[in-house]
This record gives C-alpha cells, sequence and structure tokens, in this order.
C-alpha cells in the first residue's frame, strides 16, 4: 500500500437517517475490514477490507459492456457471472454497467470525506445525534483516528459500533472522542466464541477493560443467536461484565437473523447465517427479563444512553 | 374495539368505553348510511321554483332544509346538530328539484367560525340589519337582496336550531341548558363555545359545504384554561367533549363508500400551535387534547397541521411524534416562520398573517376572510410537448442552458395565460376589481369577514382577501428531466440530443441500456445531491414569474399568488406525459407535490428534507408539500420518537414549508412486493443491518408485513 491508500478508508455504505445505531438521528458510516468471521454475520460485505463486486443476477440485462472493459477477463467465461478467482474489485464493470447489476461494495474515503459526508446532516443532530462509526470494525483502520479528532473539531457527537477487536492502544486513545461505544459481545464463554466468530474473547475484553478505564462510555450489545449463544450463561456472563466496569450503561440484546442472505448471494457466498438461530419472539423477550434478573441495566432495542460531542466531555 | 395503527405499541386508552363506543359507530359509517337514505329535501311543491330569482332559489333551499332536514340526536354526544343530508357529500346543496341539484357549494376555504363563538349569532344579525340600512353599492337591488340572503340564512340556521333546541331539551337536558344559548349567543365556557363552533360548522355542512376550522386551540384554550381555574370543568370531561366533535365529525363516512381519491376527504382541516395575533405561542391545554383524541382514536377526517418553529414547547414535538408513529398521516408540520416570512413578503400585514391557517388542503390562507381557489396545471407535459416537442416531431437544442431559456419562456407563457384567462373569466375588466356576478352563497358568506360590509357574495370579491392561486405540477420531474437532458447528452454525452428525442418518442423501445442509465447511474431529486438544483430552479423561476407579475395591495382585487402542488393529479396526468429523460416510460407514476420521484430517493428522510429545501420555499406563498414515507420499524423505540423530532426541527432549519409523514402500512408493503420497481427505495431496518423491501426475498418480506400489522 502506498502512503496515499493508507491515510484512506474502504466504506461500504453510509445511511442517513438511522435511529438504531445511537441517540438521535445518526448518519451511520459501514467501513470494510472486520477480524471477526461471525457465523452469522449480517453485513457480510463488510469483512473483507478491499472493496468487492456485487453481482445481482436479476437485474443483469446481459448486455456485455462489463466483458469490453474488464481488465482481468474476470466477466468473460461465466458470463454475466464474475469469476471471483480473477476479479481485483477494480471497479471497472461497475462504471458501465447500465442496470446496476454490477456494483461495486467499497469505495475509499478520506477522514474529512467521512466527517463532511456526517455534517450534511447537521441540521437534524438535533436532540442528541451525530455521526456513528459501524461496520466491519472501523478501529480496524488507522485513519478512523483522524475522523475522530476532525468530528471532534466539527463538535460532532461520535458513536461507534465496534468488536472491540482491534488494536488495544488504538481503541485507548478513541476513548477521548467516543461518545458512547456500542460495544458488541458476541459470547460469554471463550470456547463458543472462538469456534463461531474466529476471535479471542480475552483480547475483547482486555480492550473493553482498557477502555473503561480511560472513561470510555459504552453500551454491551450481544446478539442472540438460539442454539449458540442464547443461554443462562451467556447472559450471565453479559450481566457481570457490564457491573464489572465503571463507564457501561448497560446491555443491549439483539436478536440474530438471516437478513444476510441477499447480501451473500451478491456475493457469490452460501454461508450465513441459519433460520433456526433467530430466536422466537416470546424467547427473546424472555432473555432480557433473565438478563435483568442478573442485575444487568437492560437497553430495549431503539433506546440508548446519550453521546456527548468530546469537546463537551 | 381497536383502532387500526402501525405502531406495535397500540394505542392508548384514555376515554370512556361509551365515547369509544360512539366512534367505533361512527367510523363503521353507522351515520353516514343513515345520511344517504335521505340524502336530500324535495322542492318539489314549491310553485313556480324555476323562474324564481337565484338568491330567492337560494333562500327557499336553505329554509327548506332546515325546516325538513333529519334530525340526529345520539345518546353519547356532548355537542348536538347533524348534518344529515347525503348528498352533501357530493359538494351540493342538498335541496333537489325533479330529482336534481340546483346549487353546488362552497369548499377550500376555512370560515371564521371563531367570531360567531365569541360574539354569538344574534350580532350578526344586527351587523347584517346595519348593513342593509346604510345602503347598497354599485349594484344597488341586487346587493341589498344579498344582504336580505344573508337574513333569511341566519333566519333559516335559527329555525333549524330551534328544531334541535327542543329535541335535544327533551333527550339531553344538559345539552339543552347549553344549546338553548349558543350559537346564537355568545359562548361563556369551553363547552358552550365547543357547542357553538359545532353548531356553526354543522350548519354549513347541512347546507352542502365543506369548510375547514381552524386554529380550534385558539378559539377554544381560553375558555378551557379559565373553566380549569374555576374548577368548572375537568381535563378528561374537556377531553370527552372535544372527542365527541371530532366523532360527530365522522358523521359521513360511509360502510361502502364508492371508490375513488378516497372518501372522508371533507376538508375540515384543523391548525393548531403557533402564534397568536400577538405574538404568543398558542399552544395549549386544548392542542394536546385534540392530539390525545386523535391519537387514541386514529380519526383523520380533520386533517391536522401543527405550526412549529424553534419556539415550539418540545412537549408538543413529542406529542406530534407518537401520534405520527400511529399511522394515518394525520397530523402534518408547518414551518411557522417560513410561512409567516411567505406571507409578509407578499404584502399581507404580520398581524393578518399571523393568523394563518389553510384552505382545507394545506395551501395557506387567513381564515374566514379569504376567498381561495387554485389552478393546477402539469409543468411536465408542457416541457414535454412545448418544449422537448414531444408528440410533434421534436425539437433540438444545442447545450442546456438554450434548452432552459426555451422551458422559462414556455413556462411564464403559461402561466400568463391561466391569469389572464381566469381574470377574464372572474372580473368585469380582466385583471380587475370589478367582479363578476357570482352564485348564491349566503351560507359561507356569512362566516367570512367582508361579505356583510362590501354586500358582496363570496365568490364575487366579498371577503377581505381574493386570491386564485396557480400551482405548479410536476416540478421534480421537470428538474430531473432537465438534469438527465444535461448530462446524458451534454456532460456525460451518453447519447445525442436528436437520439435522446427519438428514444423518448419511442417510450426508450430500443434504448434500453441509455434508459437503465439514465434510471440507475444519475441520482435525482430528494438525495441531497445536483439535481436538486434543477428543481430548485424550476420551482423558483416559477414563482417569480408570478411575484414580478403587477399587482396592487392585497385587499385590492384579485391575486394570482405562487404555489405547488399535484394532490394526486400525478395519476390522472400520466396519459398526457410521455417517457422522461429520467429513465421512466410513459404511464408511470411521477413525482407527487414537492416529492421526490418514487424509485428515486435513496437517501432517506433527512437528504430528501434538504433536497426540498434548497429551493426558496417561501416564494410558494399558498405552499408546497412534501410527502414523506418511514417505516415504523425504522423509528421504533424510545430512541424512533427523539429521532422523529430531531426530524421535524430540521425540516424547520432546512427552510421547508408543509412536511406530511406517513408511517407506511402493510397496504404499502404489499403495493411494493407486486410492484417493486416503483418501491426500490422503501427502506426497511432489522436492528444492525438494513435493506431494501424489495430486495428481501419473501419470507423476509412477509415477517416484516406481519410486524407491520401487529
Amino acid at each position: 500500500m502506498d502512503g496515499e491508500r493508507e491515510r484512506k478508508i474502504t466504506v461500504t455504505a453510509i445511511e442517513r437517517f438511522s435511529a438504531k445505531d445511537g441517540p438521535g438521528i445518526r448518519t451511520v458510516i459501514f467501513f470494510k475490514g472486520c477480524p471477526l468471521r461471525c457465523a452469522w454475520c449480517h453485513n457480510p460485505e463488510t469483512q473483507a477490507a478491499e472493496p468487492e463486486l456485487l453481482f445481482d443476477a436479476a437485474a443483469c440485462i446481459g448486455c456485455g459492456a462489463c466483458v469490453s472493459v474488464c481488465p482481468v477477463g474476470a466477466r468473460t467465461e461465466k458470463f454475466p457471472f464474475p469469476d471471483r478467482g480473477k476479479c481485483t474489485g477494480c471497479g471497472r464493470c461497475t462504471e458501465v454497467c447500465p442496470s446496476g447489476a454490477s456494483a461495486l461494495s467499497g469505495r475509499p474515503m478520506t477522514a474529512e470525506e467521512i466527517v463532511e459526508e456526517a455534517c450534511r446532516d447537521e441540521i437534524f443532530y438535533a436532540g442528541g445525534g451525530g455521526l456513528t462509526l459501524s461496520g466491519g470494525e472501523p478501529f480496524f483502520w488507522e485513519a478512523t483516528e483522524e475522523v475522530l479528532a476532525k468530528a471532534a473539531s466539527k463538535g460532532l457527537s461520535v458513536v461507534a459500533e465496534t468488536s472491540g477487536y482491534a488494536p488495544s492502544a488504538r481503541l485507548e486513545r478513541a476513548a477521548a472522542y467516543v461518545g458512547l461505544f456500542l460495544w458488541d459481545i458476541k459470547d460469554t464463554d471463550g470456547a463458543r466464541h472462538w469456534l463461531y466468530t474466529g476471535g479471542e474473547l480475552g483480547i475483547v475484553l482486555e480492550n473493553l477493560r482498557r477502555v473503561d478505564a480511560r472513561g470510555g462510555a459504552t453500551l454491551i450489545r450481544c446478539p442472540m443467536a438460539e442454539g449458540i449463544n442464547a443461554d443462562e450463561k451467556n447472559l450471565c456472563g453479559l450481566a457481570e461484565l457490564s457491573l464489572s466496569l465503571k463507564h457501561c450503561f448497560g446491555v443491549q440484546l439483539l436478536a440474530c437473523h438471516d437478513g444476510g442472505r441477499t447480501k451473500n448471494r451478491l456475493l457469490g457466498r452460501t454461508d450465513g447465517a441459519r433460520r433456526e438461530w433467530t430466536p422466537s419472539a416470546q424467547n427473546f423477550e424472555s432473555y432480557g427479563r433473565i438478563l435483568r434478573g442478573f442485575g444487568a441495566r437492560v437497553w430495549e432495542e431503539g433506546s440508548f444512553p446519550p453521546a456527548l460531542p468530546a469537546e463537551r466531555r | 374495539m381497536v383502532f387500526g395503527t402501525t405502531f406495535g405499541g397500540g394505542r392508548p386508552v384514555r376515554l370512556s368505553e361509551e365515547t369509544r363506543r360512539f366512534a367505533a359507530e361512527s367510523l363503521s359509517g353507522k351515520y353516514g348510511d343513515e345520511a344517504m337514505r335521505t340524502p336530500w329535501v324535495s322542492l318539489d311543491d314549491i310553485a313556480g321554483f324555476e323562474d324564481m330569482e337565484e338568491y330567492d332559489k337560494y333562500d327557499a333551499m336553505i329554509r327548506r332544509i332546515a325546516e325538513r332536514a333529519p334530525l340526529r340526536v345520539t345518546a353519547c354526544e356532548y355537542v348536538c346538530g347533524a348534518a344529515t343530508l347525503g348528498a352533501a357529500m357530493e359538494h351540493v346543496v342538498p335541496a333537489f328539484r325533479g330529482g336534481k341539484p340546483v346549487f353546488t357549494s362552497v369548499s377550500h376555504l376555512t370560515c371564521g367560525f371563531d367570531r360567531a363563538v365569541r360574539e354569538g349569532l344574534d350580532e350578526y344579525g344586527r351587523r347584517i340589519g346595519e348593513r342593509m340600512r346604510a345602503g347598497a353599492g354599485r349594484d344597488g337591488a341586487r346587493q341589498a337582496r344579498f344582504l336580505k340572503s344573508l337574513k333569511n340564512t341566519l333566519d333559516s340556521m335559527r329555525i333549524w336550531h330551534g328544531r334541535y333546541a327542543e329535541a335535544v331539551a327533551e333527550k339531553k337536558p344538559e345539552a339543552g341548558e347549553i344549546l338553548a344559548r349558543v350559537p346564537f349567543g355568545s359562548a361563556r365556557t369551553f363547552r358552550e363555545a365547543l357547542q357553538s363552533l359545532w353548531f356553526c360548522f354543522a350548519f354549513t355542512r347541512l347546507t352542502g359545504n365543506w369548510s375547514g376550522l381552524g386554529r380550534i386551540d385558539e378559539y377554544l384554550g381560553g375558555y378551557l384554561e379559565a373553566d380549569l381555574a374555576a374548577g368548572r370543568t375537568t381535563t378528561a370531561e374537556a377531553r370527552e367533549q372535544l372527542a365527541s366533535f371530532f366523532i360527530k365529525g365522522c358523521e359521513w363516512i360511509r360502510s361502502a363508500p364508492p371508490k375513488g381519491s378516497g372518501d372522508a376527504q371533507h376538508y375540515q382541516n384543523i391548525v393548531l400551535g403557533g402564534l397568536n395575533e400577538q405574538g404568543r405561542e398558542v399552544t395549549n391545554e386544548v392542542t394536546y387534547l385534540v392530539l390525545d383524541v386523535v391519537e387514541e382514536l386514529g380519526i383523520g377526517d380533520f386533517p391536522i397541521a401543527v405550526r412549529i418553529s424553534a419556539r415550539s414547547p418540545e412537549r408538543l414535538l413529542l406529542r406530534i411524534a407518537e401520534v405520527w408513529r400511529q399511522g394515518g398521516g394525520i397530523v402534518a408540520v408547518y414551518n411557522e416562520d417560513l410561512v409567516l416570512r411567505a406571507l409578509t413578503e407578499y404584502g399581507y400585514p404580520r398581524t393578518e398573517a399571523l393568523k394563518f391557517a389553510n384552505d382545507g388542503c394545506w395551501e395557506v390562507q387567513i381564515p374566514g376572510k379569504t376567498y381561495f381557489s387554485y389552478i393546477p396545471f402539469d409543468a411536465l407535459a408542457l416541457f414535454q410537448r412545448e418544449v422537448l416537442g414531444l408528440g410533434g416531431g421534436g425539437a433540438h437544442f444545442d447545450d442546456f442552458e438554450s434548452l432552459y431559456a426555451a422551458f422559462r419562456t414556455r413556462l411564464a407563457e403559461r402561466v400568463e395565460a391561466l391569469c389572464a384567462q381566469t381574470a377574464a373569466a372572474r372580473t368585469e375588466n380582466g385583471e380587475g376589481k370589478v367582479w363578476k356576478r357570482g352564485g348564491p352563497m349566503s351560507a359561507v358568506a356569512l362566516f367570512e369577514e367582508g361579505c356583510i360590509e362590501k354586500a358582496l357574495d363570496y365568490d364575487e370579491g366579498g371577503p377581505v382577501y381574493n386570491m386564485i392561486s396557480p400551482h405548479i405540477g410536476g416540478a421534480p420531474d421537470v428538474g430531473n428531466s432537465l438534469y438527465a437532458v444535461d448530462r446524458l447528452c451534454f456532460r456525460d454525452k451518453i447519447i445525442s440530443f436528436d437520439g435522446l428525442i427519438k428514444a423518448l418518442e419511442a417510450d426508450w423501445e430500443g434504448y434500453e441500456a441509455v434508459r437503465l442509465y439514465a434510471r440507475n447511474r444519475l441520482s435525482y431529486y430528494g438525495n441531497d445531491g445536483e439535481a436538486d438544483g434543477y428543481t430548485a430552479r424550476v420551482l423558483d423561476d416559477f414563482a417569480d414569474i408570478l411575484l414580478s407579475r403587477p399587482r396592487a395591495g392585497v385587499t385590492d382585487g384579485l391575486m394570482f399568488p405562487p404555489g405547488a402542488s399535484t394532490f394526486g393529479r400525478q395519476a390522472e396526468w400520466r396519459s398526457g406525459r410521455f417517457a422522461t429523460p429520467s429513465g421512466f416510460r410513459k404511464g408511470e407514476i411521477l413525482a407527487g407535490n414537492n416529492s421526490p420521484t418514487p424509485g428515486t430517493d435513496f437517501a432517506g428522510a433527512t437528504a430528501a428534507i434538504k433536497s426540498y429545501g434548497k429551493a426558496a420555499l417561501e416564494k410558494q406563498v399558498t405552499g408546497a408539500a412534501l410527502d414523506l414515507k418511514i417505516l415504523p420499524s425504522s423509528v421504533s423505540g424510545e430512541n424512533g420518537l427523539s429521532a422523529l423530532v430531531a426530524l421535524m426541527k430540521g425540516f424547520v432549519r432546512a427552510g421547508g414549508f408543509f412536511l406530511q409523514a406517513d408511517m407506511a402500512d402493510a397496504e404499502t408493503l404489499y403495493a411494493a412486493q407486486k410492484n417493486p420497481d416503483a418501491y426500490r427505495t422503501l427502506s426497511v431496518r432489522v436492528s444492525g443491518w438494513n435493506a431494501r423491501f424489495v430486495t428481501l426475498d419473501e419470507d423476509w418480506q412477509q415477517m416484516i408485513i406481519e410486524r407491520t400489522e401487529k
């Protein structure tokens, strides 16, 4: 990677008017690149750090424009499907595709551009809204620290949705800027954590404690997957963890779902969450009750603690 | 009983079981069906009716209605009087000769019922008498006859009132006592004021007219506050009484209405909140009780618009958000300061502007003293036929600015022609101050300031202000078309101008790759991008054309203030339109009002508001509306309310005019399943993940529909 490239972040999507990613109205920047490989991943296009081709066969009109511009011949042999072994994600085919069947997930953005994007909705941030970094893992990128500094200089409130699986020092420094970490703990059972996410739970917990020690405000989030982590042991662990931290607001449970299916199809993949992992409404409700029983403060879906702008803390 | 909602949490229950049952009866069409069994009173026995003068006919009709319309007093009602003749729903005076209507009726106004409540109608009788004695003007005999018609109308109203007073006194002594005093005497208490307001409104409806109600919290708030302070009533009691008003307002709902643009559209609008004439915030207990009632009962028959600003109490915005989430699109918001600027810059004194309400849709007017109508026209068809030359061999342009200049010229010509034709049709001397004679409309003229004083009827210059507002329709698609031509032909050079004309003439047949490029690769109005500038330019130029026409003061003759709307005409206009450069084929339904074209707004509600706010909307004097569809799941939870409040504040800061936010309901989602292309941008949200609804597979779509229906 050259120096120029390093300062850019690959962003796969920008969602404005989100009420589900932190307090108020938020502009959510979905970063590409994630060190974890959760079996139920809802945003599979954010795993790889590099831009990737999404191909929707149903939208293709078979015009062949992609074939003629592909520099590596990845659109010839399996036409209209891309040859993923050859595709480098350069995106040239997506520039000529009239129907949008070929689209590129991921465009490099500078920290400046990201903050500018968030500022477009500044007039809607009354009452605690702002910028949310999501993904993917936003702290996978070095330039994320630049995003934080620039956001702070604009007085933007920043929320970060993180797996906690990132360099400790980077997360510690971020604690000074991030108004609220929505911190994913996929499971408090280390063995299962490794099995279903490919990551060491210890690293996540260590980072969480370090951020807490720096005064970083957190809300622990856990996706409930039936038959995997949706049990009392995990819920108890989540409650204990949240209570052991000084600056943790509590726990928010999310329901695992197989909604990543469409995106997996566009990526030419077949893995993803299984339908039976989704908890029934009744079960999901009971998990909240159990968690409360263990003494944790539980935050319903769609409710958040405040996230103050950096300059006000 | 359950009143439909898009909100998973259900509707709150505050009202008594009796009132809720009354609401369910009314909403299920009981009273509307009843009215259809007596659609009109007969004039057949009146000898020589055909030879009578118009006002003689009219007065006889109103009297006949007052004498013979069936009375209805229900067990649960707190306010009495009912518009029981079904033909009134068809916008005619429901007194028929030979089974046919004689006169049509009046709509698109808000009568000045507040003055009647305050002063009592006896005072009106005195004023009419005084004016009669002063002698009439230019058209003496005719004007004297009009004044006599006002007096006759008032006398007829007294007959109708007498019949009710008797019936109510017998069945409901408490309500009878109140009715014995109002509306002829001035109201002293909240309940008297409510009864008086309802009775005047019901009389105009009984005689076929569809008036708005205006700022009922301003009219009634003082009465309620005094009653509460004196311990004469409680908030809960007042809520029941107000609910009665709303339930009775549903008396024209039928169990099986004819299909069309929807029933219950009788323009009985209410405006809440905002500053009063003294510049103080109006929002009071009545404001919140109105929101309570519509939140609980889901009554959409009184469309409500709240005047909001940076001064609005936080509680008010929160309550609006809560009602929004119940669905139905019942409550809309005005950006008060922008509307005030629009009115004062147009020439209204600030004290008058501060009174603004609307005509029953959302066109702004000063209530109780304004004649209003509007002239809609399709700017997209104009652009396609007269500028691009579609359907006539096609035009040619070498660059964008010459194309735009041609459009502006055609637009100015059309607008000028509309104004000139209207002025010639309605006034004696063209632009003029001297009106042609209008039809008898005494039942509304009675409640319009200016009509008694000038001795002129409602549609012949009687009211203080008289305006006919040309409304541009299809501006977003003109903007999108201009942008697409600029990109396709002049900037990206995807196709030559002549090639594009051929493609459009062919309804894009044989040009699929170019069409898809236009449709998918370009980002149009509503996404907070460069295309917005093209739409803003169209809107601003349209307004400037009208604003730069020579005109006198606002009280002097006929005004032609600009506005922008389609009011659903985007459907009927399809047949007169061609394929668009933005990639739509002939026959597709395009943008409504000032909203993005369906299927082109990908960036969400905040971006749509910003796009909309890029035009100088304060130049659209009678208004320009943005319609937003929001999915309930995207604003669920506590933070969903905060987000909706923040959205309203952003709408104000973005310089919006009028916002109608509707929670998309299950019906919308079913429609999206059937016609995915029109709903490509409808976004649904599951925690931690979002998707366009149409990209979900069937199971997922079904799940989200079910969640919405819950």
